[in-house]
């Protein structure tokens, strides 16, 4: 994991003290909530309807022990004992005190963790593939270039006050498990036909009111050249994003609008125009950063291992059930990606306990190499687990209620926090999910992957464009509604759902979802997921079962 | 199913019962949601909220923003309310889970 050097760390802690006089000066009323309020937000605390909320970056979604451990410190301490894992790899903390904040961000400090630039108009958390490192089907691990990126775009002065929210997501593999396409700009590293590894640049993705899947705006791009051309993309973005409406000010709209082709004219001008020697990456800073990321070393399986294993998974099916679904093969041999999923049926998707962290913190030690990882599904991965740990280990989370068998399956729900916490909301997001993984989880396995997403209003924090079946919160005169997608996905083949109908009360969404997976288990074919079903047979079918009957 | 004061006030209002104003915030040191209490003071209670008729709500909130600097609560606002068996409860769901807390039980610690 990068290691902060002497100015990261000096800097940090004069942030806090900075801030602690912010918060000293606002409760002392020398500050008002105008002034004050931009201050709290380039420090990620949020107001929502109960308290605070503290937003925490995880940088691509990379944790260690001692980083977890202060996390689990921070939700015992200062929240309500738990944490909420979200969508873009950070963590929030819903039930935060203002005069508390400045000694959580000293917490965080010291184990290189902040809250800046989750919030506001800048570059936000790079995003990354949360198997990046360990996957079986990755060209070389994306996280040195997520770092390189995050040290650039850190205070870049430039880019501190762009036409709107910017977000980066990187990935190397060939399964995309970082949702790369629904970012401003999303980074496939690919190899060319030389064998040389490049980046695949795309542009424009996002969702909110006006949801896009990114288009390709290089398909090769050295990689030393790699800041150059960000920044290239940014200047453009800078000049002629839109700021005169908030709704229009994202860079998909200026993609939009410009076409990818006068989109991609402009940021080759400006790139050409910055010339070959800007920006370096001299293989020598490179490789210094991606020796921070050195794949751990792993011992060569035993010669047992697996006949251990799979007598383990003779005796206990709930086992076998598990390692089928939240264990993802690793590139070692002997080795395996564990996915612990924080989607109990019957609970709030992505929320974890200070008991749960801290145990996450001791067998990440003990059996994953001192890795965790968060994922932009909400759940938490251990990526490097020698598979004859596997029985031991599901047995450790199965103790603290982590074992649930559901990677990827129907009742591994994204939800946003929703009207329950969220000041933005129209309607309830998590009691829906609760709901509908208490019903589904006994029909996990006979239905198979199911990507079911749901977010509270129109922001689409939880990603319910892309879900393969989307639900989005809306206020009927004063009732909750939700509005049904179907057909999305947010893998390499992204696309946006279609509404099948009129929006439904929130008694009638369980009922809505069962029928629609109805139609699915009844005209699927061999191997095929909800959305392969759905573009082969289209809407119509699941369109008349759901209001057919109604 | 939404449950407990926030199945009771999910409910459309009956035309019959008068609405009520009272002010509201979130109070500046730890965001608590509180309720204007009369004499420059705020409770997190609702049942300890002052409400008036509509007519007075001007008065009301004029009232609860007075004051020095720091102001306790951040931008105080005026909500609608309706005594319900003696009891005040905000209208609308977004003001019933501010005064009664999320409706989903989280995760234990
Ligand atoms: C205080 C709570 C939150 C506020 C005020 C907030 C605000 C917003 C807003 C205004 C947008 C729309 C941006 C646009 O269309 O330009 C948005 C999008 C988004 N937010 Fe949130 N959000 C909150 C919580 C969350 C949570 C809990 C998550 C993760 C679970 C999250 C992740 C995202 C994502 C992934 C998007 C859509 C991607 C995109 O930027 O296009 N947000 N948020
Ligand atoms: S989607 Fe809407 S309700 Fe959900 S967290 Fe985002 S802003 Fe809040």
């Amino acid at each position: 994991m990068y290691r902060y050097d002497e100015f990261d760390r000096r800097f940090l802690e004069e942030r806090v003290a900075q801030y602690r006089d912010q918060v000293r000066r606002r409760l002392a009323g020398q500050l008002s909530e105008d002034e004050f309020r931009p201050l709290r937000l380039m420090n990620g605390l949020y107001l929502q309807l109960h308290a605070y909320m503290l937003r925490i970056a995880i940088p691509y979604g990379s944790l260690s022990p001692a980083k977890l451990r202060v996390l689990a410190r921070i939700a015992r301490r200062y929240d309500r004992g738990y944490g909420h894992f979200t969508t873009r790899q950070n963590i929030q903390f819903n039930w935060i005190k203002l005069e508390e904040t400045p000694d959580i961000l000293a917490e965080l400090a010291a184990v290189e963790m902040h809250s800046i630039q989750t919030s506001g108009n800048c570059i936000r958390n790079t995003t990354a593939d949360p198997f990046a490192g360990a996957a079986d089907d990755e060209i070389e691990d994306p996280r040195p270039w997520c770092e390189i990126i995050r040290q650039w775009s850190t205070l870049h002065p430039e880019f501190s006050f762009l036409p709107r929210k910017f977000k980066i997501a990187v990935s190397a593999a060939a399964t995309d498990r970082a949702a790369v396409r629904l970012h401003d700009i999303g980074l496939y590293l690919r190899r060319n036909a030389a064998g040389e590894v490049g980046f695949e640049v795309l542009v424009g993705g996002g969702l909110g009111r006006t949801p896009m899947i990114a288009k390709t705006l290089r398909d090769f791009l050295p990689k030393h050249r790699l800041l150059a051309y960000l920044e290239a993309i940014l200047r453009v973005y800078n000049e002629f994003g839109r700021r005169d409406n908030l709704y229009k000010s994202r860079i998909k709209i200026l993609v939009q609008a410009l076409g990818i082709d006068k989109m991609r004219d402009a940021v080759e001008r400006e790139f050409g125009a910055m010339g070959e020697s800007a920006l370096p990456l001299p293989p020598a800073t490179v490789a210094a950063i991606a020796a921070h990321f050195a794949p751990p070393t792993l011992a060569a399986p035993g010669a047992d291992d697996e006949t251990e294993l799979a007598r383990a998974l003779a005796q206990a099916p709930a086992l076998a059930r598990w390692v089928r679904y939240n264990v993802a093969p690793h590139r070692a041999a002997g080795h395996a990606i564990v996915t612990v999923s924080l989607k109990p049926p019957g609970r709030p998707p992505g929320d974890a306990s200070a008991a749960q962290m801290e145990l996450l913190a001791d067998l990440a030690e003990r059996y994953s190499q001192g890795e965790i990882r968060a994922t932009y599904e909400q759940n938490l991965v251990l990526p490097h687990v020698r598979r004859r740990d596997l029985p031991a280990l599901w047995r450790h989370l199965g103790e603290a209620g982590l074992a649930t068998a559901n990677a990827g399956l129907a009742s591994d729900i994204i939800s946003c926090p929703g009207l329950d916490y969220c000041s933005l909301a129209n309607a309830r997001s998590i009691p829906v999910a609760e709901r509908l993984s208490r019903h589904l989880a006994a029909r996990d396995q006979e239905i198979g992957e199911l990507h079911i997403k749901i977010s509270g209003c129109i922001n689409a924090c939880g990603h319910h464009h892309v879900g393969h079946i989307g639900i989005l919160g809306v206020d009927k005169n004063g009732e909750e509604f939700y509005q049904i997608t179907i057909g999305g996905s947010a893998d390499e083949n992204a696309a946006l759902g279609a509404i099948v109908g009129p929006a439904v009360p929130s008694a009638a969404v369980t009922g809505a979802v069962d029928t629609l997976i109805g139609v699915y288990l009844d005209l699927r074919r061999e191997g095929e997921r909800f959305p392969d079903t759905y573009r082969r047979i289209g809407a119509a079918p699941f369109k008349e079962a759901l209001y057919a009957a109604a | 199913m939404p449950h407990g004061p926030i199945a009771a006030a999910s409910r459309p209002p009956m035309a019959a019962v008068a609405t009520r104003r009272t002010v509201t915030g979130n109070r500046l040191r730890d965001g608590v949601p509180v309720y204007f209490a009369g004499a420059g003071r705020w409770s997190p209670a609702v049942a300890e909220a002052r409400h008036v008729a509509e007519a007075e709500a001007g008065a009301l909130l004029a009232e609860a923003l007075a004051g020095p600097p720091p102001h306790p609560v951040i931008a105080p606002y005026l909500i609608e309310a309706v005594l319900r068996d003696g009891r005040l409860v905000p209208l609308g769901l977004r003001e019933e889970i501010r005064a009664f807390g999320p409706t989903v039980r989280p995760a234990e610690s």
